[in-house]
């Protein structure tokens, strides 16, 4: 291809027409014409007048360009391919005549038309290539979209049966609302004055403090299983390091920690071997037996010195428990100083890959662990001072209980009258909700005059399906006002993944929950979601960007999230993951519901939504 | 509060920096040899009156005039019944080179191990020089009288060796001055062969047998010893010499520091990861030549052993001739584990001079092709084929140049060298063709470990062609692979099978020539060995220890790659990186830094660690642009591409564990800056590509210390933060945050700002304003650039692009420059297809001469930007004439004017008036 040697200057008058500026769309031919004076001026600098041979002279002139439409000289020009047989396009400057086909852009090679290089035109093969690669996409498009459909409409029938559920549930409470304000002030009109209100307050006394007692004894073995849990951790990635580590890379450092771990499983050796017995019991089995122990305690009307007894039991086990997690942390600080030395000595350039997991799990475990300090003395003492207060207390209580004729016989929650009671509070609820009973068989209503016992078990259970009703529809509510996108597109994904294998890492991306990386051993959470956005790309395309914040902190960094972009796919697939930024990771995403709907389809939304709930009718 | 304790500790671990593992590196008091000498000399210094053991027996001298050199034997005195017997040769070489071997008489000695040559390793010069050297035709023997004898050579008999015979001392003068002196403080020691048993009446009292016949360093316990003590160490005195330089490789400054209250200078090629800067511990590399500077005179000492050693340098103040001023000496004790002890003595009156002289020696760089001079994005490591194919459409879509992808270890099965990971590369052919449709190349690496139990490892057991143990098996170590048998290149049985390797139409890469390598690892590194490093008593073929050898092996590991690749490419240069590298390594490839760092402090090293390569002819140098290992900050990535684009070998690379940092994910503005640094170099290449070419030709540097271009003034001696590339004086802005640099000019010459023409001028600080986008670049007046203006896709789609020449007027309103020109790959420039330009300016003319060279270059000359405050009165036309005469216009700037599109022809004379 060479150039149509453009000498139509302004004098003469006869070649003019048949002249083409190459480089030039046709319908810009017009703007390559000289002035009578055979001038002509830079298209966006008219102020700079260039004798027209200066067009394509290969030299630049024009601060735009655009007196370089052919050729390389200007850094920003543009060179149009017409790609007869395809579609026209435009190609960088810098890409012209640097002796380098570009088919890609430019399926005619002109764009090699200064150089020895020879470029036949290729438009017909790229073009057909190309009409199959639009003929997939559109197929991907028609699939993804069908898909989308299905999504958008499942999306509806959730949200549909969301709001049904609010009607139903705002019903019954509005009912149990007003039931239990009746049984209320009934049961305030019979309490006045009944009992020595000193009785009272010490019974609402011994009960709070036994709830304190209760919550921090939990609290207590919690931290102590999170304590076993750490130092199971740290363990299980020295065991993984002195099983898996190249002896023979001489990295002192890791040989060093292989030597004091195992120097310090020697040292611990008793302790690590009674945890290893089938008759030890784990903090969490102790917890539960301390719970067991402490539910059996009647406070009413048990005797002070079995309550105390029991007490003492308890307070034993908490004592033993407390030097037991002291030598666990004693352990887990021994292991961490051992890793600790490792992370800084060890020599990243051998890589050992096994090293190198010991160090990331161990890094990953530093930061964002907690550590369960509790001190042994203080405990104790709070404990003892606890019990012995509400000792205290039941003296009081069963003093003046012993006074009392009230009867035992509400003392028991397992009777048939309390059987009876709750059946009937049963069919007071489904009578109002239209459920019929499906018993075989239906004890006559028993009618009793409602005794103030009566009432509080009636006010406690109406208060419990209150609450529940109350907090059922706080979260349906939440449910419903969250941003699921548009349509609503992730309402029915909340248990859907995306799995996938990029790099060394498994990638497991739940739309609507978290995101976590797997590999090297490690589970690590990235994020959990946050919010969706939708960035238009052109009329037909966009891009959903998911954002999942709230990961697991990073080492020496923050803590980790993720941005996902969704572009339309026919399928759910992982394309890529990156880390342009510490610890914010890139996905890329296809699936359908990154299609994006026809503009016609879009305005309907409402029909769509109209059908579905007929559909279900 | 133990936990309290223990958590603050933690802090501390975890925020501790990774820091070299100095443990496992010898001190010189860890080492026998380095503090046997070291001892040596501190009890021969102690006594005023000790003189030297050393004595030449006159009997034994034998002029030979036909071959410029004298031999004959020293004796050292050990006892009155012990004398041993060194023969030695002195030789007058060309370029006014004196050369000095002294060799132990071993043929008396009985070894028991048979695996072993008995003689000192004496081949380190096979390898480091360029062929035998030629004998000096300039010189006169002045035969023995008064117990010395002298040698005056020169083509002036400017030079004189005067050699004494008792003590042993050379002293060489030039210009009737004393300037060197060997032995001049008796520190020469040559540890003569002896059993463990004779030990005792074989030492002297001077001397210690420190870990002479046992070496009780944690990892080196198990070292044989078979030969006990065999060090030779000497001492070389510059007198009037301030400032030394060279003897690479060590991440410290460009004038070398006084050592006696610190660890020597260690040579010794060793893989020392995250190593520290101002240091003097080894590091990959070694080329032991040192240069030594002073107004009006430059020396070098070219120090050829190939073992380990260690140099002390001392710099002492004297008071002359009872004038008020002072001189500086620089004292230099040389020390290496054994080997003979071969010394080149090197004077010109330039440093440029020296470094020539030593190139004429040792050879000159190769010609590069072209593309290696571009850009190289490399990272451990591009993951598949998909990736290499993203990184390169990426540069494309950012508008970035870019050469070179590279592929790190992990692109092989298993870290087999030779194979490919199926999966992540299905077809390498495929790869590389799709790259060379935008001009990219691929450097892939192949290190001398071979994994233990595969087709190429089996095979270079079985041809004989692995190192051995001390038993004369094959050695096996760790290392990438696991378990590992290491290539013997010294064996030239083992050529043929790297050919058969890298052979075309294999799975390795096809018939591809795109497809360069990088040689690493080659020191050689061995993760399971003393030191990183094969442990010393390995068998090299030959029958050496590679105690002797060890600092040649990287040089005949990536030579060994070069020969096969120039019989895969037939008629294309080979492009090779190594790591470890020795005198004459510049022949067949460039080297970089090694693993640096991604902190600021690695960035400014890197320019004295170029420099120093560049004093000693090993100019194809570059450090890692972003630091190796860590997460450079944005605006350090930024300044290290702006400093980047200066090394002569350019090249970005990460660790496996740093973050992807290629020039588009830092954003703006940071991309846009390393865009335009990027583009200063593609620009520039018409001269880089030049400087190398002269290089190439005379051994000169292609980065100028300051005061290789002002050796007058003493105030650009010890300056290393700036250099001249070219007729450009650059700065690059190493510190954190800085907003400006104040730029030395060694001389009154006139220099222009790069892009607004700006003058600045006078010896002195000039203040540059310096934001994140600016890099301090000034042209020196008096010289032409020439450049490629138009920025493309690679080095090698700029083939037909025109040039653009920056004429920067002196104050005469004179310039000169050179231009080269070939195809840039091939080595048809052997046969004369090339044009070597010569253009020269004065009295408002410019001139082109073609100066050699008969290539057919159809490249146009685009602009002449004439530079200088005399610009102004220029017309608006020129006069052009090459056979006919014709005019063609001028346009005027700011200090500047433009001769618009000349329409010369590059390989005809041509001249243009203006």
């Amino acid at each position: 291809m060479k150039l149509i040697n453009n000498i139509a200057l302004a004098t003469s008058l006869v070649s003019v027409v048949s002249a083409k500026v190459i480089g030039v769309a046709p319908n810009q031919q017009d703007l390559y014409k000289p002035d009578a004076d055979g001038k002509w001026r830079c298209l966006g600098h008219p102020e700079i007048v260039l004798d027209f041979n200066q067009v394509n002279d290969d030299y630049c002139d024009c601060p735009d360009g655009s007196d370089e439409p052919g050729t390389s000289a200007c850094p920003n020009g543009k060179f149009y391919c017409e790609n007869k047989g395809h579609v026209p396009s435009y190609i960088k400057a810098s890409q012209v005549n640097d002796g380098r086909c570009d088919y890609s852009q430019c399926c005619d090679g002109s764009d090699e038309w200064d150089t020895p290089v020879d470029c036949p035109s290729k438009c017909d093969e790229i073009n057909k290539e190309y009409q199959k690669q639009l003929n997939l996409q559109e197929q991907t498009y028609k699939i993804g979209v069908e898909k989308l459909r299905k999504t958008i409409n499942a999306a509806n029938r959730i949200k549909d049966k969301l709001e049904k559920d609010i009607v139903s549930r705002g019903a019954i409470f509005d009912f149990l609302s007003r039931e239990l304000n009746k049984k209320r002030q009934d049961l305030e009109i019979l309490q006045a004055g009944e009992l020595d209100p000193a009785v009272v307050k010490a019974k609402q006394d011994i009960k709070t403090s036994f709830e304190n007692i209760k919550t921090e004894l939990d609290q207590k073995f919690n931290s102590f299983t999170s304590s076993t849990y750490n130092l199971n951790n740290l363990s299980k990635i020295l065991d993984a390091l002195v099983q898996t580590f190249n002896e023979n890379l001489k990295d002192a450092a890791v040989k060093d920690t292989v030597d004091n771990y195992l120097a310090h499983l020697e040292k611990y050796k008793e302790q690590y071997e009674s945890e290893k017995s089938s008759t030890y019991q784990t903090f969490d089995t102790i917890k539960q037996s301390i719970t067991d122990k402490l539910n059996s305690i009647d406070l009413d009307h048990g005797d002070t010195s079995a309550i105390k007894s029991k007490f003492d039991e308890i307070s034993t086990t908490l004592s033993e428990n407390l030097i037991k997690h002291d030598f666990i942390n004693e352990r887990a600080i021994d292991l961490e100083n051992l890793l600790s030395h490792l992370i800084n000595n060890y020599n990243p350039n051998f890589n050992d890959p096994n090293v190198k997991e010991a160090v990331n799990s161990f890094q990953d475990f530093s930061v964002n662990k907690e550590s369960f300090k509790v001190p042994t003395e203080e405990t104790i003492s709070w404990f003892k001072e606890q019990t012995s207060k509400i000792n205290e207390l039941a003296k009081n209580v069963v003093s003046s209980n012993s006074g009392s004729v009230k009867p035992k016989l509400i003392s028991s929650t397992n009777g048939p009258f309390w059987e009876k009671l709750k059946y009937r509070y049963r069919l007071l609820v489904n009578e109002f909700l239209g459920i019929e009973s499906k018993e075989q068989y239906r004890i006559q209503p028993y009618q009793p005059k409602e005794s103030k016992s009566d009432l509080e078990v009636q006010v406690e259970e109406l208060n419990k399906d209150f609450n529940e009703q109350n907090n059922a529809i706080k979260s349906i509510n939440e449910e419903l006002s969250k941003n699921y996108g548009p349509h609503d597109i992730l309402r029915p994904l909340k248990d859907i993944a995306i799995k996938g294998h990029i790099g060394e890492y498994d990638y497991d991306l739940f739309f609507t929950g978290n995101v976590h990386q797997k590999g090297h051993n490690n589970n690590i959470k990235i994020g959990s979601f946050e919010s969706i956005e939708v960035k238009d790309i052109s009329p037909k395309e966009h891009q959903l960007v998911l954002k999942y914040t709230n990961g697991a902190r990073c080492w020496n960094g923050p803590l980790r999230q993720a941005v996902v972009n969704i572009d339309c796919g026919a399928e759910n697939e992982l394309i890529a993951v990156t880390e342009p930024e510490k610890c914010e990771y890139h996905f890329r995403v296809k699936s359908p519901i990154g299609c994006k709907l026809p503009e016609s389809e879009e305005k309907s939304e409402q029909e769509i939504k109209n059908e579905v709930v007929h559909d279900e009718l | 509060m133990r936990l309290f304790q223990f958590f603050l500790l933690l802090t501390i671990y975890l925020h501790g920096a990774f820091a070299v593992k100095e443990y496992l590196f010898k001190k010189c008091a860890q080492s026998g040899f380095c503090n046997r000498n070291r001892h040596f000399a501190s009890q021969v210094a102690e006594n005023v009156d000790y003189q030297s053991r050393y004595s030449i027996d006159e009997s034994t001298l034998n002029y030979i005039e036909s071959d410029a050199s004298i031999v004959g034997d020293i004796f050292k005195t050990v006892s009155d019944s012990t004398k041993i017997r060194f023969p030695f040769i002195i030789n007058i070489l060309e370029n006014n080179n004196i050369r000095l071997r002294i060799d132990e008489d071993r043929s008396q000695i009985k070894l028991e191990n048979k695996l072993l040559k008995k003689e000192r390793y004496n081949e380190a010069s096979k390898y480091a020089f360029n062929g035998e050297p030629k004998s000096s035709t300039n010189y006169k023997f002045n035969q023995i009288s008064n117990g010395k004898f002298s040698i005056v050579y020169g083509d002036k008999n400017q030079y004189e060796a005067i050699i004494y015979t008792t003590p042993f001392k050379i002293v060489v003068n030039y210009n009737g001055e004393e300037q060197l002196v060997l032995n001049d403080r008796s520190f020469l020691n040559i540890e003569h062969f002896r059993t463990e048993d004779e030990n005792d009446v074989n030492l002297t009292p001077e001397e210690s047998s420190f870990n002479s016949f046992h070496d009780d360093f944690k990892d080196s316990k198990d070292d044989s010893l078979i030969f006990g003590p065999e060090s030779v160490a000497l001492d070389v005195s510059f007198n009037g010499f301030k400032h030394v330089y060279g003897i690479p490789e060590h991440a410290d400054t460009l004038s070398l520091k006084d050592t006696s209250e610190s660890e020597p200078y260690r040579l010794y090629n060793v893989d020392i990861f995250e190593y520290e800067t101002d240091s003097r511990l080894p590091m990959y590399g070694v080329i032991p030549f040192m240069v030594a500077h002073k107004v009006g005179l430059s020396a070098g000492i070219f120090w050829v052993n190939a073992a380990d050693t260690y140099v002390d340098i001392k710099k002492t103040e004297n008071q002359v001739d009872n004038v008020l001023s002072s001189k500086t000496d620089t004292k230099t004790h040389w020390i290496s584990e054994n080997g003979i002890l071969d010394i080149v003595i090197l004077i010109g009156e330039t440093p440029t001079d020296v470094t020539k002289s030593y190139a004429s020696l040792t050879g000159n760089v190769q010609l590069p092709q072209l593309f290696s001079l571009g850009y190289h994005q490399c990272r451990w490591n591009y993951n598949d084929e998909e990736d290499v194919l993203q990184i390169t459409e990426n540069f494309d879509k950012y508008d970035i140049p870019y050469d070179v992808i590279w592929l790190d270890v992990e692109y092989t099965d298993s870290k087999k060298y030779f194979t490919w990971k199926k999966e992540l590369f299905p077809d390498p052919e495929r790869m590389l063709n799709k790259l060379d449709e935008t001009g990219r190349t691929l450097v892939a690496i192949i290190d001398p470990h071979l994994k233990t139990d595969y087709e190429v490892s089996d095979e270079v057991i079985k041809q004989d062609i692995a190192l051995k143990n001390n038993k004369g098996e094959p050695f096996k170590g760790h290392c990438w692979p696991g378990e590992s048998v290491w290539f013997d290149s010294f064996n030239p049985k083992s050529q043929k099978y790297w050919d058969h390797l890298f052979r075309n139409g294999t799975g390795l890469a096809g018939d591809a020539t795109n497809f360069h390598i990088w040689n690493d690892m080659n020191e050689p590194s061995v993760f399971s060995g003393p030191e990183t490093s094969s442990p010393k008593d390995l068998i090299t073929y030959g029958d050496w220890e590679i105690r002797s050898d060890h600092n040649v092996y990287g040089l005949t590991f990536h030579e060994a790659t070069y020969e096969s690749l120039t019989k895969r490419f037939v008629n294309k240069r080979p492009f090779i990186l190594t790591r470890a590298y020795y005198s004459g390594s510049q022949r067949t490839a460039s080297m970089w830094t090694g693993d640096n760092m991604s902190k600021w402090e690695y960035l400014k090293i890197s320019l004295p660690m170029i420099l120093t390569s560049n004093v000693v002819n090993m100019p194809f140098a570059g450090a890692d642009v972003g630091g190796f290992f860590g997460n450079p900050s944005k605006e350090l990535l930024t300044r290290w591409y702006q400093a980047g684009i200066w090394y002569p070998f350019f090249r970005a690379h990460a660790h496996i564990d740093s973050r992807r940092r290629e020039p588009w994910v830092p954003g703006e503005p940071y991309t846009s800056h390393i865009r335009d640094a990027l583009k200063i170099r593609y620009a520039l290449l018409p001269l880089i590509y030049t400087k190398f070419y002269e290089s190439s030709i005379t051994g000169s540097p292609v980065v100028d210390p300051l005061f290789y271009i002002t050796p007058e003034n003493i105030k650009s001696f010890e300056i290393e933060d700036e250099f001249y590339f070219g007729g450009l004086l650059v700065k690059p802005v190493t510190d954190e945050g800085a907003e400006s640099v104040e730029i030395y000019i060694p001389d009154d010459e006139i220099h222009y700002d790069y892009e607004t023409y700006q003058t600045y001028q006078g010896e002195g600080d000039h203040h540059i304003e310096a934001p994140l986008g600016k890099i301090p670049i000034l042209i020196r007046g008096g010289t032409i650039t020439p450049r490629k203006d138009r920025v493309r896709r690679s080095s090698k789609l700029m083939k037909y692009d025109p040039y653009t020449l920056v004429v920067a007027l002196d104050s005469k309103g004179d310039a000169k420059g050179t231009l080269y020109i070939d195809d840039g790959e091939t080595f048809d420039y052997e046969n004369g297809d090339y044009l070597y330009i010569n253009f020269e300016v004065s009295n408002n003319e410019i001139k082109s001469n073609v100066n050699s060279g008969s290539l057919n270059a159809s490249n146009k000359v685009e602009k002449i930007i004439i530079i200088g405050s005399s610009t102004g009165g220029i017309g608006n036309e020129a006069t052009v004439s090459q056979g006919s005469e014709w005019t063609t216009s001028i346009i005027s700037g700011e200090n500047h004017a433009v001769i618009k599109s000349p329409g010369v022809k590059l390989n005809e004379n041509w001249s243009i008036k203006f």
